[in-house]
């Protein structure tokens, strides 16, 4: 930069200074590569590599669940009531002889269904909202906005409990009951990222050259709004299995006797001085879960929102 | 050496980025005598902040003074205590900033804030603080010192919150008092109000006021002394007349040159090419030297000494 | 003035709109409340008779009205679950859920600022890693999950408390708040981990400002700039939070009442949920509804009266 300002005889004469700045230039690389070891955690890669080992683990477990676990499920086998944790019995057993391993597997895979499908069909119905009320604004926005406002303003286990008691019972209840949970966030976020781009420069460029409104929101607007959303929605997973399991605790969830890491805790609870291990087993998992999932969420904030 | 309230010797103050040390201001020494308004000039990064911050000791984490003294009415500001130090500032040595819009707590009242000086310093009363801070309100020449106090921040405009800076730095009598760019964020009329004012204090109170602008224009109109400083150091510096009638630094030259006169009205401003090089960047041995029309093998070959000029007058160049 | 009347008209606007989505949407609702309380044995002529009783044969509107004025004269209707007035059913547990949720927020407020504070100090034993860390696994922990760990580390194996023996206040004070700390601290934590980290972030960047400068450049102590200069900005910057934070407690509180088997309104709703005792269930969202409004408001208030810069430009 300097460089290019010398115009002069005697700048030019300054021959030394390319390889000075050059040497400068190399001590500070070193310098950052020295410091490596802990700007992963700088950079969000370290979160990231815990995040999506704890997570894969958790998948692992879940989806070996629906063809193989240690033992059956659901079978009592009172030879081996309220077992401490072996090696035959990773988690050990309940009172009435099931194991907890085999039993936390298959939880893993009913509470990852339920939040991950809550979530999805969170997001889906949060970009439409989200695009539609950035992008067409007035009146519209305003109210879907207040709408909003108002239902987060609410607790939102009180807003689960509502929509169980007036949804149908049914197995899966639970599902639409946390979506509404999760719309208002992510409805905002989109709509945050519609208003920022609606009127940037690419966008007005690309609506100049006539490109539908659809084509301008869901190919040039959406993939803006990915890596903020990314991150709120796997940190909206966790919370979806927070919610998921609460419900599960208070009987509200996925109805017996399919096991979810809430029920069993649930089940658990009672037993607790005498097995403690049928409720640390679950509950550890839904905590190493959530810990694994808001890694990834922190991770992704760091790497490309910053 | 007895009229002197602050000397510099030798002072170096570097950042540390990187596991890395920048000089940002190299060995520079100077004095402000008792009573006196010293200038320091030089474009946007030349280290004149710095220097004045590192005078308050209020230089962020990463900032350090690695080397030289700073004598203070005798005492060494660098050997100090945190006590000590916190005695000094404030009381005998105060600082008004740049930044008048954020340089106040936005969330007390403006008497308060000023009379917070006295608070921390000896044992006053209220109704003493009271009516102390009236009066450097009164002097920093706010119309209705009263209300003003009772005010905040926000309801005063940046001229006004500079006068509020200007009575907070001098309720306490202080010796010397360092303005770093004062006048910068405020308008052309108000700049001049303000100089006019920190002309008064020195004259009614006998303070010593170390003025830092990048404006000689600014320096011009109160300061006896001038220094000139470039990339962290000092090159040219004197009584201000002299400086400004006879420069012989090729970069004061081009300060110069700058400024708007009306006789040079309608014709194109001259400026100095380029711009000050960042600190990360290794400097030849003049600093000004890849900027200078002047400059010679030896500029970057060699440390330019020092000059005496005329009795006052000192330069660090090879060609003047 | 103006301002808190008209904060206080869109507080009672905005009651009024939940009350009435409230009650539309525990009146659109499949199934019929009259057959929900006298079962499927009931006759035609027994129905007719309850439905007119309890006014379900009449328009919505009127429906509505008679229920809002009924809930201004405390008389919220008939609770199908356990057949009595639902103002019976709540006498005593809104106090034992505000008590729990006062100490919940205490707790919140007092460790938050402290931890933000304490964290946010520049050389630090603690690294920005570990702290990260800890934060994360704080908020993982779900509150039930917590409130059986309490149980079985503090109740079962040390004694520090008998689980599941809640008891009144009037009937034993000190008993009663050396049972309700447990609870409250397992609503608490995953909070003081959300108000922490923001105190921490806040106190980080009001030091870096131009004001803390001018507080040292005057000579102020470090605790002096921390407590009176810092922490005022700081916690302005967080009070916009504490609605979040109470919706939060009480979210941890409806489950956490249930682990502890406090009889407070959260473990009413859950159980008047699982009966579809919609009256029940209607009041007590009314009544959560109102509590939250009263926290917004004043916390609306209180940014008022801290922030002289929001006083002054409203």
């Amino acid at each position: 930069m300097a460089k290019a300002v010398n115009t002069n005889a005697a700048g030019m004469k300054w021959g030394r200074q390319p390889n000075a700045a050059d040497k400068v230039g190399a001590e500070k690389q070193s310098g950052k590569r020295k410091a490596s070891a802990d700007s992963a955690w700088v950079t969000g890669d370290a979160e990231l590599r815990i995040g999506f080992v704890i997570v894969g683990i958790i998948l692992f477990l879940a989806l070996l669940s629906i063809f193989y676990t240690p033992y059956d499920v659901y079978e009592m086998n009172t030879a081996v009531r309220s077992q401490a944790p072996s090696a035959e019995h990773f988690f050990g057993t309940d009172n009435f002889g099931r194991d907890v391993f085999s039993r936390a597997m298959t939880g893993a895979r009913f509470t990852l269904l339920v939040s991950g499908s809550t979530v999805l069909m969170a997001t889906a119905i949060s970009i439409v909202l989200g695009l539609v009320c950035g992008y067409v604004g007035g009146m519209l926005d305003e109210v879907v906005m207040r709408v909003i406002d108002a239902i987060n303003s609410f607790p939102s286990i009180l807003i689960a409990l509502v929509m169980v008691s007036i949804l149908n019972y049914g197995k899966l209840t639970i599902i639409p009951a946390l979506v509404i949970m999760f719309i208002p966030s992510f409805t905002r976020i989109v709509r945050t990222g519609t208003l920022q781009y609606k009127n940037a420069e690419f966008v007005m460029s690309n609506k100049v050259f006539g490109d539908s409104d659809f084509r301008i929101l869901f190919v040039h607007i959406l993939p803006n709004i990915y890596p903020l959303l990314l991150s709120s929605v796997v940190i909206g997973l966790s919370n979806a299995i927070l919610a998921e399991s609460s419900m599960s605790y208070l009987g509200l969830g996925i109805q017996p006797p399919i096991p979810s890491w809430g029920r069993m805790l649930k089940e658990a609870q009672d037993i607790i001085f005498s097995t403690p291990w049928a409720a640390i087993a679950p509950g550890m998992m839904i905590v190493f879960t959530i810990v694994g999932l808001n890694c990834i969420g922190e991770g992704i904030r760091k790497k490309y929102l910053n | 050496m007895g009229e002197n309230i602050l000397e510099v010797k030798h002072m170096t103050v570097s950042i540390y980025e990187n596991g890395e040390e920048y000089k940002v201001v190299n060995r520079i020494s100077f004095a402000v005598g008792k009573g006196e308004i010293v200038g320091i000039v030089g474009e946007s990064g030349c280290g004149k902040s710095m220097t004045a911050l590192a005078l308050q000791d209020l230089l962020k984490n990463h900032i350090k003074v690695t080397e030289g003294s700073m004598m203070f009415d005798g005492r060494d500001l660098r050997t100090i205590s945190a006590a000590e130090r916190r005695q000094i500032n404030g009381n005998d040595m105060s600082m008004i900033f740049q930044e008048p819009m954020t340089s106040l707590n936005p969330l007390y009242r403006i008497g308060a804030q000023v009379g917070e000086v006295l608070l921390l310093h000896g044992k006053h009363s209220h109704a003493e603080i009271e009516q102390r801070t009236l009066e450097a309100l009164t002097m920093a020449g706010l119309p209705d010192p009263a209300k003003t106090m009772r005010m905040y921040p926000h309801e005063l405009s940046g001229g006004m919150r500079q006068r509020v800076m200007i009575a907070m730095g001098i309720i306490a009598q202080p010796k010397l008092l360092i303005a770093d760019e004062p006048t910068t964020a405020l308008d052309v009329t108000t700049q001049a109000h303000v100089l006019e004012l920190l002309h008064r204090i020195n004259q009614q109170t006998g303070t010593a006021i170390l003025l830092i602008s990048h404006d000689l224009g600014v320096i011009n109109k109160i300061c006896s002394r001038v220094l000139v400083m470039y990339a962290g150091k000092i090159v040219e510096q004197g009584r201000t007349e002299d400086i400004l009638r006879n420069p012989v630094h090729p970069y004061t030259q081009g300060l110069i040159a700058s400024i708007p006169t009306r006789r040079m009205k309608g014709m194109p401003l001259a400026s100095i090419p380029g711009r000050v090089p960042p600190v990360t960047e290794e400097k030849p041995p003049c600093p000004f030297a890849s900027r200078c029309d002047k400059a010679d093998k030896r500029c970057f070959t060699e440390y330019p000494g020092r000059k005496t000029v005329s009795d006052d007058h000192i330069l660090w160049c090879h060609i003047g | 003035m103006r301002y808190f009347a008209k904060k206080l008209g869109i507080m009672l606007v905005t009651l009024f709109v939940i009350s009435i989505v409230t009650f539309w949407l525990f009146h659109i609702v499949p199934g019929d409340p009259a057959q929900m309380m006298l079962g499927t044995s009931a006759s035609q002529e027994q129905l007719e008779k309850l439905r007119q009783e309890l006014g379900l044969d009449r328009p919505l509107q009127e429906q509505y009205v008679e229920w809002v004025s009924g809930s201004l004269h405390g008389d919220f209707g008939t609770s199908i679950q356990y057949r009595k007035p639902v103002a019976k059913l709540l006498k005593g547990k809104l106090s034992v859920t505000l008590i729990l949720g006062a100490m919940a927020l205490t707790l919140v407020i007092l460790l938050g600022i402290f931890l933000g504070i304490f964290t946010a100090g520049r050389k630090h034993v603690l690294s920005e890693q570990i702290l990260n860390f800890l934060n994360i696994l704080g908020i993982s922990f779900p509150g039930f999950f917590l409130s059986i760990l309490l149980i079985w580390i503090f109740g079962l194996l040390l004694h520090w408390f008998t689980p599941g023996r809640f008891v009144t206040f009037s009937r034993n004070p000190v008993k009663f708040f050396q049972f309700m700390i447990w609870p409250a601290i397992a609503i608490a934590i995953p909070q003081i981990c959300v108000l922490s980290k923001y105190i921490r972030t806040a106190v980080i960047e009001e030091v870096r400002s131009d004001y803390v400068r001018t507080a040292r450049s005057k000579g102020s102590t470090r605790n002096r700039i921390l407590y009176v200069h810092v922490l005022k900005n700081a916690i302005i910057s967080v009070v916009p939070l504490i609605g979040m934070i109470v919706s939060g407690i009480f979210s941890g509180s409806i489950v956490i009442e249930q682990v502890f088997g406090i009889p407070g309104i959260g473990r009413l709703l859950i159980a008047s949920v699982s009966a579809r005792d919609y009256p029940t269930v209607q009041t007590l969202v009314m009544y959560i509804a109102i509590l939250i409004l009263i926290v917004n408001f004043i916390v609306d208030i209180m940014i008022q009266v801290l922030d002289p810069r929001i006083r002054i430009s409203r």
